[in-house]
């Protein structure tokens, strides 16, 4: 594939702010997450960890201020998030939303029906068959320990914690995204729900090598499970350091104050 | 289109046309009708109402009956004819003559409508189903429908006031009235899928004799103006009541349900669940009261009403009451009322489906949750669809 129509996420200088606020959270990213590997993002809380996965699926709450990232010849910044979403970009929420009357069977059939759609065709025509459907469904949701009763839950309504990111990554392993992002995947899971997810992960990746991974997490823990290729760490805003997985186990035993006081010196923490 | 004009006030209908032949108790009433002024309703457009222009008429009603031995179902004519004495014993004993004037026309001029009779451990296991539809624009319509369910008997009744595309007023006041007789079950839906021209005024109360249920579902979606005060009272021990309710009005619809639960019995239960959704200048109504008696005593009785907003211009009230005046009860109501929330729309954004599509699927989310409970399927898909056809 030519350069300009990378499958690489390449963001470029981004700056970010809430919407109808002046302080900016992210103040000048540069990241490429390259296709087929996984990359992580770790950060100490309020480093822009969850602004920077928001930004990237569009959420309205978050205005880009200036930068690009640029993936498959496309700023995405610039389009819908269904748009985003259709160019195979997928988010697995930290805090995954309820929609109450919504089963999850029709929820994950409607997502799925909406990539597959195009433009100017009759969705009918391009729509999954339902015998189709069903079986990919019941097939993912054995691989993430799922009762079949789960499908006929409302979404995400009375879920657990595991339950909700046990659920995002039903909805990637049917979407089969090309780059997806997990915001602080492992927060609030036990250590059984984390091997569920984690290995969820995994196998949707070996399915599907070309997919790019960002993993974005407080923790090193999910990074036992999920082996990066890269590491990044985002503090105040910006990308200040970037290493190999052996960055995840050193902040993990010093701490992330050991690269505040290399970055911005004593004064600062 | 024959058109009369009103003889006295401007609240009264025009003369029936020619071939509705009153008798001299039909003409007599319908002078006490015009007598009566309009009710003062504070929430209920009444102005937009042009009574003058429109005339009574019949031949409305279309019925489906399953085959069922013991079962009586006949047109209200055919009934003043057949069973004169059960039409007596029953009709107006719920709903009061003059309630209103719009209830007293009825009184006065109704022709189209069914007698529904359950004798004592029979059980329909098919529905019956009544359709009053306005035959065209201009016409006034007068359907009555009367249930009664003797002892142990089941029946189920879908009642739909409908038309088809209007280009001007019409109106539809009904009156339903339902006895269950002791230990009967009975289920009543009632679907309004008017014309947004027409106008709907009415009234239906159900009576529950000792350890009588009914499931109730009552669901607006159409007419410019709707208007309907509606009663059970739980008179037997033990009688229970499961009531449904959902409004979706848009475009300037007013569309107003006024349930009373009375509670009278010993040990009767009551969930009154109402879900609304209001877009465009859209205002819907829920005017709800439950009424605890002082001979309740072990009343369980709960209302909840919920509405969603998706215009900032679409109004809604909710006006949960609640008199109690026994002291053994467990009573209680809510309402809520929000827009649709910015991170569910963006959360279904984020997974491909486009705002108007994920508006959709939260919208029909919110009534689901209510239609669920209906125990009909072919009813359940028929309301959301209904609700889909105006998102």
């Amino acid at each position: 594939m030519p350069n300009q129509l990378s499958s690489n996420l390449e963001i470029r200088d981004l700056h970010v702010r809430i919407a109808g606020e002046d302080r900016e959270i992210l103040k000048g990213i540069n990241l490429t997450v390259e296709a087929g590997k996984i990359h992580a993002i770790m950060g100490p809380n309020g480093s822009g960890k969850s602004t920077l996965a928001y930004t990237l699926a569009g959420h309205p709450r978050y205005e880009v201020i200036s930068g690009e990232a640029l993936y498959h010849g496309e700023n995405v910044l610039e389009l819908d998030p269904e748009d985003r979403s259709r160019l195979g970009i997928f988010l697995a929420f930290q805090y995954p939303v309820a929609v109450a009357g919504v089963s999850v069977a029709n929820f994950l059939r409607a997502a799925v029906n909406a990539h597959r759609g195009e433009q100017g065709k009759d969705p009918k025509t391009t729509a999954m068959p339902i015998a189709q459907f069903r079986k990919m469904m019941q097939s993912q949701m054995q691989l993430l320990e799922m009762a079949p009763e789960f499908q006929r839950r409302y979404l995400n309504e009375g879920f657990s914690g595991g339950e909700k990111k046990r659920l995002e990554i039903l909805q990637m392993a049917m979407l089969l995204p090309s780059m997806a992002i997990m915001d602080e995947t492992d927060s609030g899971l036990d250590i059984d729900a984390l091997r569920i997810v984690a290995n969820g992960v995994n196998t949707v990746k070996e399915q599907n090598p070309e997919m790019g991974v960002l993993v974005i997490t407080h923790y090193q823990r999910l990074l036992n499970y999920i082996k990066p290729d890269r590491v990044h760490v985002l503090m105040d805003g910006l990308m200040v350091r970037e290493g190999g997985p052996e960055l995840a186990l050193e902040l993990e035993s010093k701490g992330y104050d050991f690269i505040r006081e290399e970055v911005f010196g004593n004064a600062s923490s | 289109m024959q058109v009369h004009n009103a003889r006295q006030n401007g609240a009264s209908l025009a003369e029936p046309q020619d071939s509705m032949v009153l008798t001299a108790d039909q003409q007599i009433a319908l002078e006490q009708a015009r007598g009566i002024p309009l009710p003062v309703w504070k929430r209920t457009r009444l102005d937009g109402l042009e009574v003058d222009a429109l005339y009574p008429t019949f031949g409305a009603v279309e019925i489906q009956v399953p085959a069922t031995p013991g079962l009586y179902v006949a047109d209200l004519q055919t009934a003043l004819r057949e069973k004169p004495e059960l039409v007596a014993k029953y009709r107006g004993k719920a709903v009061a003559d003059d309630k209103n004037k719009f209830i007293a026309y009825n009184a006065a001029l109704a022709r189209d409508g069914v007698v529904i009779y359950v004798p004592r451990n029979v059980e329909v296991t098919e529905p019956i189903r009544v359709t009053y539809r306005v035959p065209q624009a201009g016409a006034a319509i007068f359907p009555r429908t009367l249930v009664v369910a003797e002892a142990n008997s089941h029946v189920t009744v879908i009642e739909e006031f409908t038309s088809g595309p209007l280009d001007k007023e019409a109106l539809v006041i009904p009156v339903s009235e339902i006895w269950a007789n002791d230990g009967a079950h009975v289920r009543f839906m009632s679907l309004q899928t008017l014309d947004p021209h027409a106008s709907l005024i009415g009234a239906q109360t159900a009576i529950l004799d000792r350890d009588a249920n009914i499931f109730w579902m009552s669901g607006a979606v159409g007419a410019d103006v709707q208007h309907v005060d509606m009663a059970v009272r739980l008179t037997g021990n033990g009688s229970a009541l499961d009531w449904l309710g959902f409004t979706f009005a848009t475009g300037k619809q007013n569309l107003l349900w006024a349930p009373t639960v009375n509670h009278v019995g010993l040990s009767t239960t009551a969930q009154i669940t109402w879900k609304s959704a209001v877009a465009d200048t859209g205002y819907a109504i829920f005017d709800g009261m439950i009424k605890i008696d002082h001979s309740a005593q072990g009343t369980v009785s709960d209302l909840r009403d919920s509405v969603l907003h998706l215009s900032p211009a679409a109004r809604s009230d909710s006006i949960p009451g609640l008199e109690i005046d026994a002291n053994e009860v467990k009573a209680g109501h809510g309402s809520t009322s929000g827009q649709v929330d910015e991170e569910q729309l963006f959360y279904l954004q984020a997974r491909g489906l486009n705002r108007r599509e994920a508006l959709r699927m939260i919208v029909l989310g919110f009534f689901a949750s209510v239609v669920e409970r209906v125990p009909l399927e072919d009813v359940r898909d028929r309301v959301l669809e209904l609700i889909d056809g105006k998102l």
